[in-house]
C-alpha cells in the first residue's frame, strides 16, 4: 500500500499561482533549460581566475591527470548524489534532508539548512565581486585604472588603504553597482525558476561563451601567447608524486562544479519525475571543464603577452605578479589590457565575461535560499525573493560596499569555501551513505531514470573515496587555519568573519528544524518506488512539530495524511 | 611551444571539449529512457 498523495512542496494554500495547481512544484521548461542553468551555475569566477593559476602552480600540463581523476572519482559522483537527493525527495536542501531522515529527520534537516546558510554567506560577498566586475567593465572604455592598477584598486576604487575589516565608511563607487546587481538578482528570483532563473541563463550563457570565445581567440594571436601556453601546458610529471598536487586537483574540481552545498540538489528538484539525470550531469561536468581549459588558454596567452612586454620569462612574471583570484582579475589584467591593441574591447570582453559568469552562479546560489524559504514557510516566489533578497542585499552592502570590503571578502570567502562547503560535503556523504545507508536506493533511483547504470562503483566513490579525500582536505585546512590567523588579518576579524560565519551557519541550521513545516514533509511519495520505503507499515511516524502541522488540517487544499491512510485502508481512491 | 606541451594541450582538448561533445551527442541520441517505471496516476510528473 502506498501513500498516494501528490508530492509536497510548492503551491500556496488555495493559490495556484504560476505553479499550476496547489502542491505542484516549479519545473524547468525541459531538459536543456535545466542543463544550461546548471552550466550557468558551475561556470563561475573560479573557472576564469582560479583554474589556470592552480594548474600552473601544480605541475602545468601534468595537472590534467589529477584533474581528470578528480573529476571522475569525486566531481561527477558527488554531482550525481546531489541530483539524486533533490530529484528523489522533490525539495530544497532542508526539505530533501528532512525526507531523507524520516523518523529522526529533525536533525538531518540541519544539513540542508547548513547548506542554505553557506549559500547565504557566499551570496553576500559574491555579489560584491560582480559589482567590481561591473565597474571595471565601465572603466575598460577609458582604462581609468592608469599605470598603477594595484594602487587604483585598493586606493581609489575600494579605498581600503589601512583598513583591515569591519563595517566602516561606505564607498559610493562600490555601493551603486552592488545595489544594481542586487536589484537585478532579486527581480530574477522573483520571476521564478522557469521565467527567471532559466531565462536569465538562456540569455547569459550563450553571450558568455561568445564573448569569452572571442577574447580567447584574440589572445591566442598576441605576441608571446605561445610562451604563456608553453608554461601552462609543459608537464612536470614529478609533481604527480606530490600529495598536495592531488589535493589541489580535488579541491579545484570540487569548488568548480557547485556541488555539495545545495545548488545542484535544488536545481534537480525542479526536474520532472520522469527525467534523465545522469547524461545531463555529464554534459554539465564536461562543459565546466571545457570552460576551464578555455580560460587557461585565454589567461595564459595574455600573461605570455604581458611577460614579453615586460621582458620577463613566465616564471619571473608568475613570481612578481598575481596569477589567480582578485589579484589576477583586478590588478594584473587591467595592466595588461592597457598595453593591448583594442584595449577597450578587450577589457570589456574580459570584465563582461566575468560579470556574466558570476551572475549566473549568483542566481543559482540565491535559488538555494529562495527554494528553502518557499518550502519551509510556504512563500510564493516573489515573496521569497524579497524575504531573502532584502536582508542579504543589506548585509552585502553594509559589509562589502564599505572601505573594509576587500578584507571582509577575503576572510569570509576563505572560511565559507574551504571550511563551510567542504564540511557540508563530508557531512552530506557520511549522513547519506553511512548513517542512513541510502547508497543503493540512490543508485537505483539514478539507474531507473537514466540511460546508463549507476552502481557499486558510484557507491564506492561517494561512500569512501570522496569523503576520505575531502575529509583529509578539511582536516588539513582547519589545522592550518587554527595555527595562525588567515592572511595576517586581526584575530577579531578572522574570528568574526571566518570561524564566526561558519559557526553562525551551524547554529542557525540547528535551530531552524525546530520550526514546523507548513505541511507534513513526510507526506510524500518517492518515485520510482524502492523496496518498501513507501509502504505504510514502514513509513516513519511524524515527530511533534510535523504532527502539529498535520493536525492543523489540509494545507493547499490537500487532505491530511491520517485521512488518506483511512481512506486507503477502506479501499477508496483519495 | 614544446612538443610535450603541445601533446598536453591536445590531451586537454580531447578530454574536456571532447568529453563535452561526446556526452552531448550521447544525450541527443538517447535523451530519455525508452520506458520509465510506471508513474502512479495520482502523482504529478
Amino acid at each position: 500500500m502506498t501513500n498516494r498523495q501528490p508530492a509536497a512542496g510548492g503551491g500556496r494554500p488555495g493559490h495556484p499561482g504560476r505553479r499550476g495547481h496547489p502542491g505542484q512544484r516549479q519545473q524547468w521548461s525541459g531538459q536543456w533549460g535545466f542543463i544550461i542553468s546548471a552550466i550557468g551555475s558551475a561556470v563561475g569566477l573560479g573557472n576564469i581566475w582560479r583554474f589556470p593559476g592552480v594548474a600552473y602552480d601544480n605541475g602545468g600540463g601534468a595537472f590534467l591527470i589529477p584533474s581528470l581523476v578528480a573529476l571522475l572519482t569525486a566531481g561527477i559522483p558527488i554531482l550525481f548524489l546531489d541530483y539524486a537527493l533533490g530529484h528523489r525527495y522533490r525539495g530544497s536542501a532542508p526539505l530533501a534532508f528532512r525526507r531523507l531522515g524520516g523518523r529522526f529527520g529533525r536533525w538531518v534537516e540541519s544539513v540542508g539548512w547548513f547548506q542554505v546558510m553557506i549559500c547565504f554567506f557566499i551570496a553576500v560577498y559574491y555579489a560584491a565581486i560582480l559589482a567590481w566586475a561591473a565597474s571595471y567593465f565601465v572603466f575598460s572604455f577609458d582604462q581609468r585604472w592608469g599605470e598603477d592598477t594595484v594602487g587604483f584598486l585598493v586606493g581609489q576604487y575600494l579605498q581600503t588603504d589601512g583598513v583591515t575589516g569591519g563595517f566602516l565608511a561606505p564607498v559610493a563607487g562600490v555601493m551603486a553597482p552592488l545595489a544594481l546587481i542586487w536589484a537585478v538578482a532579486i527581480a530574477v528570483m522573483a520571476a521564478g525558476v522557469k521565467r527567471g532563473v532559466e531565462r536569465a541563463n538562456t540569455i547569459a550563457i550563450p553571450v558568455l561563451v561568445i564573448a569569452f570565445g572571442v577574447l580567447v581567440v584574440r589572445s591566442l594571436f598576441l605576441p608571446g601567447a605561445a610562451d604563456g601556453l608553453n608554461s601552462l601546458f609543459t608537464p612536470d610529471f614529478a609533481a604527480l608524486t606530490d600529495l598536495s598536487v592531488w589535493v589541489a586537483a580535488y579541491a579545484q574540481i570540487f569548488f568548480s562544479l557547485s556541488i555539495a552545498f545545495g545548488i545542484m540538489l535544488t536545481y534537480a528538484s525542479y526536474r520532472k519525475r520522469r527525467s534523465n539525470l545522469t547524461s545531463p550531469g555529464l554534459v554539465v561536468a564536461f562543459a565546466n571543464s571545457s570552460f576551464e581549459i578555455m580560460a587557461g588558454l585565454g589567461v595564459f596567452s595574455i600573461l605570455g603577452f604581458m611577460a614579453r612586454q615586460n621582458g620577463q620569462t613566465m616564471a619571473e612574471l608568475a613570481e612578481s605578479t598575481e596569477i589567480t583570484g582578485v589579484g589576477l582579475s583586478f590588478m594584473t589584467f587591467p595592466k595588461v589590457v592597457s598595453e593591448m591593441p583594442g584595449a577597450a574591447v578587450f577589457g570589456a570582453l574580459f570584465f563582461g565575461s566575468l560579470l556574466l559568469a558570476g551572475f549566473t552562479s549568483l542566481i543559482s546560489i540565491l535559488q538555494v535560499i529562495s527554494g528553502a524559504l518557499q518550502d519551509k514557510f510556504n512563500l510564493s516566489e516573489p515573496k521569497a525573493a524579497l524575504v531573502m533578497g532584502l536582508p542579504v542585499a543589506l548585509i552585502s552592502l553594509a559589509a562589502f560596499g564599505t572601505k573594509a570590503g576587500l578584507a571582509n571578502l577575503d576572510v569570509v570567502d576563505k572560511y565559507t569555501n574551504e571550511v563551510g562547503i567542504v564540511l557540508s560535503a563530508v557531512v552530506m556523504m557520511v549522513v547519506v551513505m553511512w548513517v542512513y545507508r541510502r547508497g543503493r536506493e540512490f543508485s537505483h533511483h539514478l539507474t531507473a531514470l537514466s540511460t546508463f547504470p549507476v552502481g557499486p562503483v558510484w557507491r564506492f566513490l561517494v561512500g569512501l573515496v570522496a569523503p576520505l579525500v575531502l575529509g583529509y582536505i578539511l582536516v588539513m585546512t582547519v589545522l592550518g587555519l587554527l595555527g595562525e590567523p588567515y592572511g595576517g588579518y586581526d584575530r577579531w576579524l578572522v574570528n568574526l568573519g571566518g570561524w564566526g560565519v561558519v559557526g553562525l551557519g551551524a547554529a542557525v541550521a540547528l535551530v531552524l528544524p525546530l520550526v514546523a513545516w507548513p505541511r507534513d514533509p513526510l507526506d510524500f511519495q518517492a518515485y520510482p518506488a524502492y523496496g518498501s520505503e513507501v509502504g505504510a507499515a514502514d513509513r516513519p511516524p511524524l515527530d511533534d512539530a510535523d504532527r502539529a502541522a498535520s493536525a492543523r488540517g489540509p494545507v493547499g487544499g490537500r487532505p491530511r495524511r491520517e485521512d488518506l491512510d483511512e481512506s486507503i485502508s477502506k479501499g477508496a481512491q483519495p | 611551444m614544446s612538443a610535450t606541451s603541445v601533446a598536453m594541450l591536445i590531451v586537454a582538448l580531447a578530454v574536456a571539449p571532447g568529453g563535452l561533445i561526446a556526452s552531448t551527442l550521447f544525450l541527443a541520441l538517447r535523451p530519455e529512457r525508452a520506458q520509465y517505471p510506471p508513474l502512479p496516476p495520482d502523482l504529478a510528473d
